[in-house]
């Protein structure tokens, strides 16, 4: 298992570079070399002008996080998406979609647990039936037959969430590297996420009686930010936008801000 | 008021009837009346007849501004037998100046989806501010290419990765410019593809402003003969980008909005979106829910053609601050600023950006950089350069260059549709509804756009 996942690896690694297949090009025309034109009117930054107020978001750490989205759009494009492309081309769709499925039930433990932290009833119980049906007639989750009832769609709740719910601010927005856009509360929610799968999959791998737990354990982490980097259509720099930072920035605060209250 | 309130004054005094629309006058005598309801009922017999193909046309928005924002209900949008997705490929220009800011954008990026075997070659221009890849992009490729076509997808030059990896003047917006640097990107494509497919021969198309750009890529190509269009086909052009460029503008203005500031405006949109959101019983952000979101919160004419306003906006904006930065023009960013280290916020200059319009970019920047290039410019030469009415007879002699579009178009008024009619006569598909490209993606106008290039 555990060759698999480094063979897995070292041949994203091999089909890595950029995506694109790439030719050059000489043009002395084409060297943007400066030209000394400057505008006569102007307009500048001034403290006056609000527009776009509504997406101003708390971002103490702005340069430090800029910095860490432009990393984290390298490693996506070097290493996640190369990576997430022989995931692809390696498994097929059916094992993919199985695997998708297992992971999603394994979830839904930690979702109920901070629905139950919320007092949501009914989310409660529609994770509770979701997780029965599929661990059961679902084959340990490998199909979600559960979602097949409208009343039984998936339910999005985490610890960042159970903390807003009851009342803890945003605090400074935060851009986690490697795992992208987030804030300090909704980094320590994933931090106790993580604690939440980790105690789970522990009680997981005694009950099936797994023996070489670290090697599982990681490839279980592969195949998990495999499975959700391929089912994340986000692509950096696809907006089309010199401002996707404050774009991504906006709108990842006010989903949080929506999520919380829903 | 000027021109082009024209859809304004249309749909508030029209009423649709299928694919047919009406005058509705609350002021009119019975003889008048009895007049109108004939010819209405006469219309109504004869429509079918006189357009046999337009019987099968139930495109739902006969309203053009939710036409333009809806676009096609997921369940009646063209499906392609198997998806192609198109292969990404890039150009780097060698020893180009590229901002610090913009170093992810230093090569300009294209999609291709070539056929196994030969085939004729037709290249896609993207609408303002679109990219290659944009949703609209990846269904025309994907159309073409299941028509049989190798399929080069191209971003338009006022997308930023056009404006900062391939332009050679670095000011998007001024139609010559642009079309140039189409030209030689089209013409590298061109050797890179003919090493690894043969091509029977070459076509160009464009939405949108990219629709222009495919006119003027002919014009040029009729002078220089590299490629030799066999057909060139326009979907929904603007006929003169100055004029559409001013109605888009005038959306998030007083004439629009009234009292209400553009940042309120777009705060209650916001807000309604938000609310809807936060009552959906959904998880999955899919299109389909975008859709089911944007169609049902209430949105009026006023919030509609803001949305087009603000979008457009957002496209100029990002044009604007990546060509001020590559120029270094003092236009949008202080001299004083530079460098602007990729640690730098941004969000000041957005601000900045979204305060200026399209017109103003036109008259305050590009215009004063044209005269400091070649002094001999004036802007009413700048405006007729950025129409269709520079190449009126070039467009009227040539029986390939083909147009499809919407009578209903918001980006067009009476005078532009007068032209596009005159110009191109019988070469002209114009169906009653679909706003601006908002059919694009509905079957029979899909099949319409097909049919003109395939012979």
């Amino acid at each position: 298992m555990r060759w698999a996942v480094l063979a897995l690896l070292g041949l994203s690694l091999l089909l890595g570079g950029c995506g694109a297949a790439s030719t050059r090009r000489v043009d002395p025309a084409l060297t943007m070399a400066p030209t000394g034109f400057q505008t006569e009117v102007n307009h500048w930054p001034t403290p006056e002008n609000r527009d776009l107020e509504f997406m101003q978001v708390y971002d103490p750490w702005e340069p430090m996080n800029r910095h860490l989205y432009d990393f984290n759009a390298g490693l996506d494009t070097y290493v996640l998406l190369p990576a997430v492309n022989v995931y692809q081309a390696v498994l097929p769709k059916p094992v993919r979609k199985g695997l998708s499925n297992v992971i999603q039930n394994l979830n839904e433990l930690p979702v109920l647990f901070n629905c139950i932290l919320q007092g949501k009833g009914e989310k409660s119980a529609i994770t509770t039936s979701r997780f029965l049906i599929n661990s059961t007639f679902g084959v340990f989750g490998l199909m979600d037959v559960a979602s097949g009832a409208e009343r039984l769609k998936v339910q999005e709740e985490d610890v960042g969430q159970t903390l807003g719910y009851w009342g803890m601010g945003n605090g400074p927005y935060f851009v986690m590297p490697a795992f992208g856009p987030s804030n300090l509360r909704d980094t320590v929610g994933f931090g106790a996420d993580f604690l939440l799968l980790y105690l789970e999959m522990k009680q997981v791998y005694r009950m099936i009686g797994v023996k070489e737990t670290w090697s599982v354990a990681i490839t279980e982490m592969v195949i998990r930010s495999l499975n959700r980097r391929a089912n994340v259509p986000f692509r950096y720099h696809e907006t089309g936008s010199p401002f996707e930072y404050e774009l991504v920035r906006f709108v990842y605060t006010k989903k949080r801000e929506l999520d919380i209250q829903r | 008021m000027p021109s082009f309130s024209y859809a304004l004054l249309e749909t508030d005094n029209t009423v649709r009837y299928g694919h047919c629309t009406y005058p509705q006058n609350g002021k009119i005598n019975p003889v008048k009346r009895m007049r109108l309801l004939a010819l209405v009922l006469l219309a109504a017999v004869l429509c079918p007849v006189v357009s046999p193909a337009a019987s099968d046309y139930r495109y739902p928005y006969g309203d053009p501004y939710q036409a333009t924002v809806y676009g096609t209900p997921p369940d009646m949008v063209y499906r392609t037998q198997t998806p192609v997705m198109p292969k990404l490929r890039s150009i780097r220009v060698d020893g180009r100046v590229v901002p610090d800011i913009f170093s992810y954008s230093g090569e300009m990026f294209y999609g291709t989806a070539l056929q196994k075997g030969e085939a004729p070659l037709i290249f896609i221009v993207a609408g303002t501010g679109a990219e290659h890849d944009s949703k609209k992009m990846i269904f025309l490729t994907q159309v073409f290419y299941e028509a049989g076509f190798h399929v080069v997808a191209l971003s338009s030059p006022t997308h930023m990765n056009f404006v900062i990896s391939a332009s050679q003047h670095g000011a998007p917006g001024y139609v010559p410019h642009d079309v140039d640097d189409l030209y030689r990107m089209m013409l590298w494509i061109k050797d890179v593809v003919e090493k690894e497919r043969p091509v029977s021969g070459y076509y160009v198309t464009g939405y949108s402003l990219g629709a222009m750009h495919a006119a003027f890529l002919a014009r040029k190509d009729s002078l220089a003969g590299d490629f030799d269009f066999r057909k060139v086909l326009m979907i929904n052009p603007p006929v003169s980008l100055y004029h559409s460029a001013k109605r888009l503008d005038s959306w998030l203005t007083r004439e629009n909005l009234g009292d209400i500031s553009v940042r309120d405006q777009i705060e209650s949109v916001i807000h309604r979106f938000s609310e809807y959101y936060k009552n959906a019983e959904v998880t999955d952000l899919d299109d389909n829910f975008l859709y089911e979101m944007v169609t049902r919160v209430h949105l009026d004419n006023k919030d509609l053609r803001s949305l087009v306003g603000v979008d457009f906006r957002l496209s100029s904006s990002s044009m604007i601050f990546a060509s001020d930065v590559c120029l270094r023009a003092g236009y949008l960013v202080p001299p004083a600023d530079y460098p602007l280290s990729s640690g730098r916020p941004l969000m000041p200059y957005a601000e900045a950006a979204f305060n200026v319009s399209f017109i103003e970019y036109m008259d305050e920047f590009l215009l004063p950089y044209l005269k400091f290039l070649d002094p001999s410019i004036d802007r009413y030469t700048m405006m007729r350069q950025c129409s269709l009415y520079d190449i009126r007879s070039y467009l009227m002699e040539n029986d390939k260059v083909v147009v499809i579009g919407n009578t209903d178009d918001v980006i067009l008024n009476e005078n532009d549709l007068a032209f596009i009619k005159t110009v191109f006569g019988r070469r002209a598909r114009l169906f009653p509804s679909g706003g601006h490209c908002g059919n694009m993606m509905y079957t029979p106008f899909v099949e319409a756009m097909v049919g003109m290039v395939t012979p």
